[in-house]
């Protein structure tokens, strides 16, 4: 026989008695959550319209519900007698000079009942009538400020105040969105205004400068090599000048260290000076000489430098204009290391290789 | 023609009458039934078993699925409208109030209903009707009051475990899905629910219990003398049963909101 046909009646039973204590936990879960089991305060309040309340309807205090009303009636003075009851959690709020106010949407949404607990410190007894903001009793204790009645906070308004920066944010969000594709549209197209565009089109000058700058520096160089040659030639011949004036001089200073002077021997008849005088123009030919050659290596000189002065302004621009292609240089990398809108990297250089290899690079 | 539509209507009239007769007869043996003592108890404890022990696992399953279905929907669809307290107020609607009591009937009606209908026409089949009348035994008060009283506290019994399952154990499967804070799944429960909810709930059991009871005793009691006849009475059974559970749960509704 099965278990549970053999056990029925404990299995039946414990089968019920479950069942019964589940019941009884929900009941007590819901009754200890919907205060079946707590003291509630009554009180009485009148309402000019009853529109937007009913019976069940918390009465709220700072948005936390510490009541219900449990009862309206229209009295024969057209206005609502409402019955209503307070949580003895927050019974102490309920103090002298208390005041209710019927809130009512001006959407149509529904209302609320709001409460304002009194300034004073004692409190009101239970069955008290508590004045709501629609009669003047009411009116009367707010405008002498004995309720702590918060400032107006008007939904629609205080809604209306938070979207308007919500909506100015957005705005400046489109704007802004719109100004980058804008401006990502002409960076690519190479005509923009601003950095990226300014940077793209830098690249594009700076290269020009750059072929430029190498033209200039090949042309510099070709000039450079043609007139090296004359230049050696010209320092040579000058050099040569320089120590025939160094031997003359070097004669000059050996026959100014005669001992026998040179007075006497342009005194002496016999001496220098005749000879000086009457050697068939041998030194005056010498003297010639010298001068051509002096004159000669002065030329040289001014030619030197005139070719150097000439080529000072190349060699000072060539200088200039490779400085600032350098710069140009870092600031294009530093603009395209920077930039996360141009992808794909620097493409790797290959090395062009020599048709003709080296013998040195062959293996033996 | 107007002969037979008359003999008809008097006799439909007549099967009407008896039935109610019967239904009241058996109700009140079923309300009288604990003051007879012993009687019948192992009847009782035997049909209590079959009808609510046996099939709370596939109560359980029914119970689960649902409640987590409406989780996840109402967790993922009612956000989107800043309402998404009214999730706890769809799962107590639905498992409390409408869809428990009603899927707990279909359940019992489709499982002991036929099991009923079947076994009473069997016995009368058999002619132990006839034994248990030769006997001294009232057929009413020893086989029909323990069934319905049987099928009627099970059912009692198989929606408080619905609303378990339903309401506490989908948490645990919509949490294998979507992760719902237990204090506030609980605290929301707790908040939506209402001892009305509960009694509602309860009170169309009770009601549900008593139509698929009366109605299976009914058509198991129907059957003459042919054992070909058993099989249409479980259908009956079960067709009549969810007919007259879903005619009483739209009253009851029509009743709690009128």
């Amino acid at each position: 026989m099965k278990f549970s046909i053999r056990h029925a009646e404990s299995v039946v039973g414990g089968f019920i008695l479950l069942a019964a204590a589940l019941l009884c936990g929900i009941l007590v879960m819901v009754g200890a959550n919907q205060r079946w089991f707590a003291r509630n305060y009554y009180f009485h309040s009148r309402f000019q319209s009853g529109a937007g309340i009913s019976p069940g309807t918390g009465i709220t205090l700072k948005g936390f519900t510490v009541g219900k009303i449990s009862k309206i009636v229209l009295n024969d003075n057209n206005t609502v007698d409402a019955d209503f009851f307070i949580f003895d959690s927050y019974i102490g709020k309920v103090r002298k000079n208390s005041v209710l106010e019927l809130a009512t949407s001006p959407l149509g949404l529904g209302g609320g009942l709001l409460f304002y607990p009194g300034k004073d410190a004692e409190r009101l007894p239970e069955h008290s009538y508590i004045p709501s903001m629609d009669f003047e009793d009411g009116k009367s204790i707010v405008e002498r400020e004995l309720a702590d009645v918060p400032p107006r906070d008007d939904t629609l308004t205080r809604l209306l105040a938070n979207i308007n920066p919500l909506v100015d944010n957005i705005n400046k969000t489109v704007v802004n969105v719109n100004k980058t594709v804008t401006t990502l549209n002409g960076a690519l197209k190479g005509d923009g205004e601003t950095e990226v565009g300014r940077i793209v089109k830098g690249i594009g000058s700076t290269v020009r400068g750059v072929n430029g700058t190498v033209a200039d520096l090949d042309s510099t160089v070709a000039i450079v090599k043609t007139e090296l040659p004359g230049l050696v030639e010209r320092s040579n011949a000058l050099l040569d000048s320089l120590k025939a004036i160094s031997g003359n001089l070097e004669q000059t200073t050996a026959a100014m260290r005669d001992p026998t002077g040179l007075v006497p021997k342009l005194l002496d008849p016999k001496g220098s000076l005749k000879t000086l005088l009457d050697d068939n123009g041998v030194l005056f030919a010498k003297i010639d000489a010298m001068l051509s050659d002096t004159d000669k290596t002065i030329k040289n000189v001014e030619s030197m430098t005139d070719t150097l002065k000439s080529s000072m302004p190349e060699i000072t621009s060539l200088l200039a204009e490779g400085k600032t292609t350098l710069i140009q240089t870092q600031d294009v990398l530093e603009g395209l290391k920077n930039n996360p809108l141009l992808k794909g990297g620097i493409p790797e250089r290959k090395t062009q290789e020599a048709a003709q290899p080296g013998y040195r690079d062959e293996d033996f | 023609m107007i002969r037979n539509l008359g003999a008809a209507a008097i006799r439909g009239a007549a099967d009407f009458f008896y039935a109610i007769g019967f239904f009241f007869r058996v109700v009140k043996n079923g309300a009288l039934y604990f003051r007879r003592g012993q009687v019948g108890f192992r009847v009782l404890v035997m049909q209590i078993l079959f009808t609510g022990v046996q099939a709370l696992g596939v109560s359980a399953i029914i119970a689960l699925s649902l409640g987590a279905v409406i989780i996840i929907q109402g967790s993922s669809l009612l956000p989107q409208f800043g309402q998404s307290r009214l999730m706890y107020t769809i799962l107590i609607i639905v498992i409390t109030r409408e869809l428990g009591p009603l899927l707990t009937a279909f359940i019992v009606n489709a499982r002991s209903g036929t099991a009923i209908a079947t076994e009473l026409g069997t016995m009368v089949v058999s002619h132990e009707i006839e034994a248990y009348v030769s006997v001294g035994l009232d057929p009413i008060s020893y086989l029909a009051a323990p069934r319905v009283v049987g099928v009627t506290v099970s059912m009692l019994a198989l929606d408080i475990y619905f609303n378990v399952f339903g309401l506490i154990g989908s948490y645990l499967v919509a949490r294998l899905i979507r992760p719902i804070e237990f204090n506030e799944y609980f605290g929301g429960i707790a908040a939506a629910l209402t001892a009305t909810d509960i009694v509602s709930g309860l009170l169309k059991c009770f009601v549900f219990g008593i139509i698929v009871s009366v109605t299976a005793v009914y058509r198991g009691f129907a059957v003459q003398r042919a054992s070909t006849e058993i099989p249409v009475a479980g259908i009956k059974s079960v067709g009549g049963g969810f007919v007259l559970c879903i005619l009483a749960d739209a009253v009851l509704t029509l009743i709690y909101y009128i």
